[in-house]
This record gives structure tokens, C-alpha cells and sequence, in this order.
């Protein structure tokens, strides 16, 4: 059986299109909303709609953010303290426990240091971010693995995607929204496929990139040795009876380096320094990042971490910011906390700057507005791709197949109406239950910040139940009636979304535009543009429910009177 | 491809057989990038870049040569012969890789 490359490439694009495309889709929109994470993070957390500009002095870390920390972490073995930015206008504290090893975070109004109420909320940046690149699956990393399948399935669209279109120019001109629905659909794929292809490449690519040590976890090996698995496995479980061994609250003094970690000091600058258990005072924070702005320029600082704080070989590590570059800076200086002395500072290899480079593409911890919203406006692209791509496979198929009522493509129509429509509707119900839940820690014995992530996905689930019981209730245009009907369900949440947030938080669009809340107001407009945009796609799908009915009905009242059917 | 012959279990059994030629090929085409990855590594130390930089610039260039291996295996005219692609592939990799390992000593 011999075929043409092009004939390949199209089975691969198909087929590839077919498992992943629901999966890319979800991947696609958090991504997307990824990009104006810490603006729907003040969307969804009112207590931190501040505003803090990018000159403002900082905060004293000695006289304002010390106290806090001697008084609630003394015997912390690590605290961090966050300082404000433009999009995060607060400062943050995070310390661990001796009790707990997840760390908390506590939140202060960098001007009066008065701490913000718990949000109580994941936030984008806890929940819509995290299921952008792990599916919020973190067991053995299998959410990771299965964004890197969906992440490579992409490349390997875009490139057959490529291939499989003759005539590539011809294409990128032509658009024809006014023609049969089929015909705009493809148009429409084609066009935002070519259009942004270079971003889909950039984006899928970094996105892999950025996680190589998930996805190639072994690539250091073959320089830095293989890790010995047979040697500490003796006797049992002794990595579990050498940990209890161990003296809580303290690392451990004297761990062996592994290859991995020798890897990771090397390339990418990741310390750990053991304690001397001796204790010693905490030297000048203030002091430290002032002259570490000496070497790095002023506002450079970002992120201050003492480990083994009140250790005689404590130490501060400071994070550059990368708010002036594309590049993710991962360049750190190292002083000693108890004497306040530079011990050392790592400065990135020009190719681990590559990689910085890359990862910085993906990260967009820039600041630059315009760009911004560019990536925004790529990554919809990437989702009207995505989806068109989908209703084009059962349109195509249904043509062939219109008389069997095959199985495959009618649960193909619900994959892609609960794919697409449903994680919107999704998204949707999730800000609405999180302006709707008062703020305290737990409903029921289940936390708050569950009760959104559950609404998120009883939404999907409702989705897929309703277009399953669309579509097998009405083979003939049983998906067009699922369509319909999500996109007004998305329509509608999406307002009460935005009536949810002024009723709740008072910041209703008028105080917010008055008041250039720009995070808020942004979040808010865009919903009710996506409100317009899905009550355009239901009225031009309603239009279509009303002429399937009326053939159906003709064709019914034909077979019923004896005469041949009108439609072929 | 036929269909005359045979019940309507063929269907499904051809189905299961062709999903599972699809995931064996990604995985053989996933152990060779890593082969490839580990191997470009020691060349470029050993063309002079230093150890973590050399499995850097090896790692980025793993993804898109992984994406070019699964496109190439699946382009082959027939299953047999993306076997035999990706099956050499996977042992002149892991093959150079013991061959340096064991042979070739730290640089």
C-alpha cells in the first residue's frame, strides 16, 4: 500500500488532531489565561486590588517585613519575602513550619503593612496555571506527561499541517466567512493556522523546553555519571529510617551530591548550603539588597530568601528580576546571614541563557503591555484553531457517513462540544463561585478553595452529559443543538460572571474604569466580549438548528406520503 | 484495505493493533531522542563546551529532533519499515552510547 508523503502527513494530521485536540484545547485556553494570570488573580482575590507602581521605594525588610518574621517563623528553616511589583501589589511572606512542610504565605499592603484577609482561593495563578502544564495532576509527574505528549502531538500537527496544504499562500488569503458554514469553518482554520503558525512553534517548543528535566530527566547522565540505585536500596527502606533518624527541622549535614544536583549547581546555579547548627543573628536585609542593587541596578531585587535563618551558616539568597528583559534571569547572589559578607553569586552561561531566553518566551515575565496582550490574542488564536479543527473532522466525516449514524463521529461531536464549549463554561463557573462563596477557610469540611475547583469540573462533566444527550437524542443535528445551547450557557455565565464580581465586590465596571483598575476592569470586559462573541456563534447556529429541522421535518413528511426524499 | 472477508470483530482487533503500533513507534521514537540527547552531550563536551552547558544545548535540540523522528517514522511507506527505522535507530544510539561509556573514559 503505497501513498504519497502528503497522504501520510494528512492521516497523521487527522488522527493526531482527533486523540489530542480536546486535551490541546484545555492546554490552549488556561495557557492563554496564564498570560493575565495575576490580573484574574486580583479578579478572583479582592482584598489585593491595590495598586503599587513600578518606581515606588520598597518596603524596609529590617523594620517591616523582620519583625513579622521573627515574631511568627523564628525556628523557620527558610523564609521568603516577595516584594511588590506592578501586577503583584503586595508583599508576600512565606515561611515553613516545623510542623507542616508546606509553607505558608501571608500577604501585607506594602504601604501600611497591614495583613490582607486570606483570599481563600487558588486563583489563576494556583489553579488555571498549574492545570496549564500539569493538569493540576502532580502524582509521579503524570499530568506533566501528559501535557508533554499533547505539547509534542502539537509540533508534529503543526508540521504535517503544513505539509498537507498545497496551496499555502493561496490559503492565507482567503477567508470566506460569508460562505456555507463548512467551507468559513476550514477557512477559518486554515487562516488562523497560518497566520500565528510561527507562535504556535515558538510556544509548543518552549513550553517542551522549559521542562526538560521532566521530560529528559536522564540527558545529564551520560557527563555527570549515573545515579547509583543499587547502593543506598540495602537493608529495606533506608531512606525512610535514616529521615526519622534525622533531627527535625534540620537538613541534613552532610548529603552526598548526586549527579543530578552537581547538574543542576552547575547550569542552573541551585545551591544548598547545610547548617552549622550554631546560632547567630540575622544581618541587615536592607543592607544586603542594597548592595546587591550596587551590582544588578535599582528595583533589580525581586525575591529575598534566608535559609537557616538565625544559623551561623545561614545564607540570603537574592533573585534578579526580569521584568526589563525577555530572558528569565536566573542569575543569583548568595551573602552569609549572620555576617552579611557576599559569598558568592552565579551568573548564567551564555547557552543556559539560551534556555533562559526560551523559557522567557514562555514565561512572559516581562513588562510590556502591548506584547502581552499580543500573546493573549495568539494563544485565542490558538484555541479558534483548535476548535475549528475539531468541528471540521465530524463535519467532514458526517457528509461520508450521514445515513449509518456512526458511533465514532457522534461521540467525536461530544469530545469536541465538551472540549471546547464546556471548558469555557467551566472557566465561567469557576470565577462565578469564587465571587459567590463568602471568604472563610472551609464549607462542610471540604476548603473553599476546592469548592471552585469542583465547580470547575461539575461544569465540564454537566457539558459533556449535555452533549451527549443531545447528540444521541437527535442523531440528524443533535451536536448543532449542543453547540447552540453551550454557547448561550457560556454567554450567560460569563455576564453573571461580571454582575457576580460588581454585587459582590462593589467594583462594578463604571468605579474601575473611573478608577484605571485596569486588572479588574480588563477581566471584566473581557468577559462580556466573550459573552458577544458566544451569543453571535449561538444565533448563527440557532439559524442552522432551523434549516437541519425544517429538511428533517420535509424529509419525514416525504417518506410519510411516499414520495422520494427532495435532498440527496 | 479489506473488508470482505471476516466478521465485525475485524474492525476492532485492526483498531487495538493500530493503536498499539502507534504507541510502541512514540515510545521507540522518545528512547531514541534520549539516546540522541546523552549522545550529543559527550560530543559537545568533548568539541570543547563545558559539561552543563554541553547537556543543555543537547537537551534544546532534543525536542525537535524527537519531533522529527516521529514524523519521519511515520512517514514511512509501511509499518515495516518504520520499524526498522526507529528499531536501528534506537540501537546505533543505545549501541554508541555503551561503546563511548565503556571505551571512551572521562574527558
Amino acid at each position: 500500500m503505497k501513498t504519497s508523503l502528503r497522504t501520510r502527513m494528512g492521516e497523521i494530521h487527522t488522527w493526531a488532531g482527533v486523540v489530542l485536540g480536546a486535551l490541546l484545547f484545555a492546554i490552549f485556553w488556561t495557557g492563554t489565561l496564564s498570560v493575565f494570570d495575576k490580573e484574574v488573580d486580583r479578579w478572583m482575590m479582592p482584598a489585593t486590588r491595590l495598586t503599587w507602581a513600578a518606581d515606588s521605594p520598597r518596603p524596609s525588610l529590617d523594620h517591616d517585613a523582620r519583625p513579622l518574621l521573627d515574631q511568627r517563623a523564628p525556628k523557620a528553616p527558610a523564609w521568603t519575602i516577595i516584594l511588590p511589583t506592578e501586577r503583584v501589589p503586595f508583599l508576600t511572606l512565606s515561611y515553613g513550619t516545623e510542623e507542616s512542610r508546606k509553607s505558608s504565605r501571608e500577604q501585607f499592603d506594602p504601604r501600611t503593612m497591614a495583613q490582607l484577609p486570606p483570599s481563600q482561593t487558588l486563583g489563576a495563578s494556583g489553579f488555571l496555571y498549574p492545570f496549564h502544564h500539569n493538569l493540576t495532576l502532580r502524582t509521579k509527574d503524570i499530568g506533566a506527561w501528559v501535557v508533554g505528549i499533547a505539547a509534542m502531538g502539537m509540533l508534529c500537527l503543526l508540521v504535517s499541517g503544513v505539509i498537507i496544504h498545497r496551496k499555502l499562500f493561496a490559503e492565507f488569503f482567503s477567508l470566506r466567512l460569508h460562505r456555507a458554514f463548512g467551507r468559513s469553518n476550514l477557512d477559518v482554520h486554515n487562516v488562523t493556522g497560518i497566520v500565528l503558525l510561527p507562535f504556535y512553534i515558538l510556544i509548543t517548543l518552549s513550553g517542551l523546553i522549559v521542562a526538560f528535566s521532566i521530560y529528559y530527566p536522564t540527558a545529564h547522565e551520560a557527563l555527570y555519571g549515573r545515579p547509583a540505585t543499587s547502593q543506598p536500596r540495602e537493608g529495606g527502606a533506608p531512606a525512610a529510617q535514616e529521615a526519622a533518624a534525622k533531627p527535625r527541622g534540620t537538613r541534613s549535614a552532610a548529603r552526598e551530591e548526586t549527579p543530578e544536583r552537581a547538574f543542576l549547581r552547575e547550569a542552573l546555579g541551585r545551591v544548598r548550603l547545610s547548617a552549622a547548627r550554631q546560632p547567630a543573628d540575622v544581618a541587615s536585609l536592607d543592607a544586603i539588597v542594597t548592595d546587591a542593587e550596587k551590582q544588578w541596578g535599582a528595583g533589580a531585587v525581586y525575591l529575598v530568601r534566608v535559609n537557616n535563618p538565625g544559623d551561623a551558616r545561614g545564607h540570603v539568597l537574592l533573585r534578579r528580576a526580569s521584568n526589563e528583559t525577555v530572558t528569565k534571569d536566573i542569575d543569583n547572589l548568595r551573602y552569609s546571614s549572620a555576617t552579611g559578607k557576599q559569598i558568592g553569586e552565579f551568573q548564567a552561561s551564555p547557552t543556559v541563557n539560551v534556555w533562559n531566553f526560551i523559557a522567557g518566551t514562555h514565561y512572559i515575565q516581562f513588562s510590556h503591555w502591548l506584547l502581552r496582550w499580543l500573546y493573549f490574542l495568539g494563544g485565542l488564536g490558538g484555541c479558534v484553531m483548535i476548535g475549528t479543527g475539531l468541528f471540521f473532522w465530524t463535519q467532514a466525516r458526517r457528509r461520508k457517513q450521514q445515513r449509518q449514524g456512526h458511533l465514532g463521529v457522534s461521540l467525536m461531536d461530544v469530545v469536541s462540544v465538551a472540549g471546547v464549549c464546556g471548558v469555557l463554561a467551566a472557566t465561567c463557573a469557576f470565577f462565578i463561585v469564587n465571587q459567590w462563596l463568602p471568604r472563610q477557610e472551609s464549607f462542610g469540611g471540604i476548603d473553599r478553595e476546592r469548592w471552585e475547583v469542583w465547580a470547575f469540573y461539575a461544569v465540564w462533566v454537566a457539558s459533556l452529559l449535555h452533549g451527549l444527550a443531545c447528540i444521541l437524542g437527535n442523531k440528524a443535528f443533535g451536536h448543532l443543538v449542543a453547540w447552540r445551547d453551550q454557547c448561550r450557557a457560556i454567554a450567560a455565565l460569563a455576564v453573571l460572571a461580571v454582575v457576580s464580581n460588581a454585587g459582590v465586590t462593589g467594583d462594578h465596571l463604571i468605579r474601575t474604569l473611573s478608577q484605571g483598575n485596569w486588572p479588574v476592569a480588563g477581566v471584566d470586559l473581557c468577559l462580556l466580549a466573550g459573552a458577544v462573541l458566544a451569543v453571535m456563534a449561538a444565533s448563527r447556529l440557532g439559524r442552522r438548528v432551523a434549516e437541519a429541522s425544517f429538511t428533517s421535518r420535509a424529509q419525514l413528511a416525504d417518506q410519510v406520503l411516499g414520495k422520494e426524499p427532495a435532498h440527496g | 484495505m479489506h473488508t470482505s472477508r471476516g466478521g465485525a470483530w475485524r474492525a476492532p482487533v485492526r483498531a487495538l493493533a493500530m493503536s498499539l503500533h502507534v504507541v510502541a513507534a512514540c515510545i521507540a521514537a522518545y528512547v531514541a531522542s534520549a539516546r540522541c540527547v546523552e549522545l550529543a552531550s559527550l560530543m559537545l563536551h568533548r568539541l570543547g563546551m563545558a559539561r552543563s552547558d554541553a547537556v543543555m544545548a543537547a537537551v534544546m535540540a532534543g525536542f525537535v529532533g524527537f519531533c522529527l523522528i516521529l514524523l519521519w517514522a511515520f512517514s514511512r511507506p509501511t509499518m515495516l519499515r518504520t520499524w526498522i527505522g526507529l528499531g536501528s535507530l534506537v540501537l546505533v544510539s543505545t549501541l554508541a552510547l555503551k561503546v563511548i561509556e565503556t571505551f571512551g573514559g572521562r574527558v
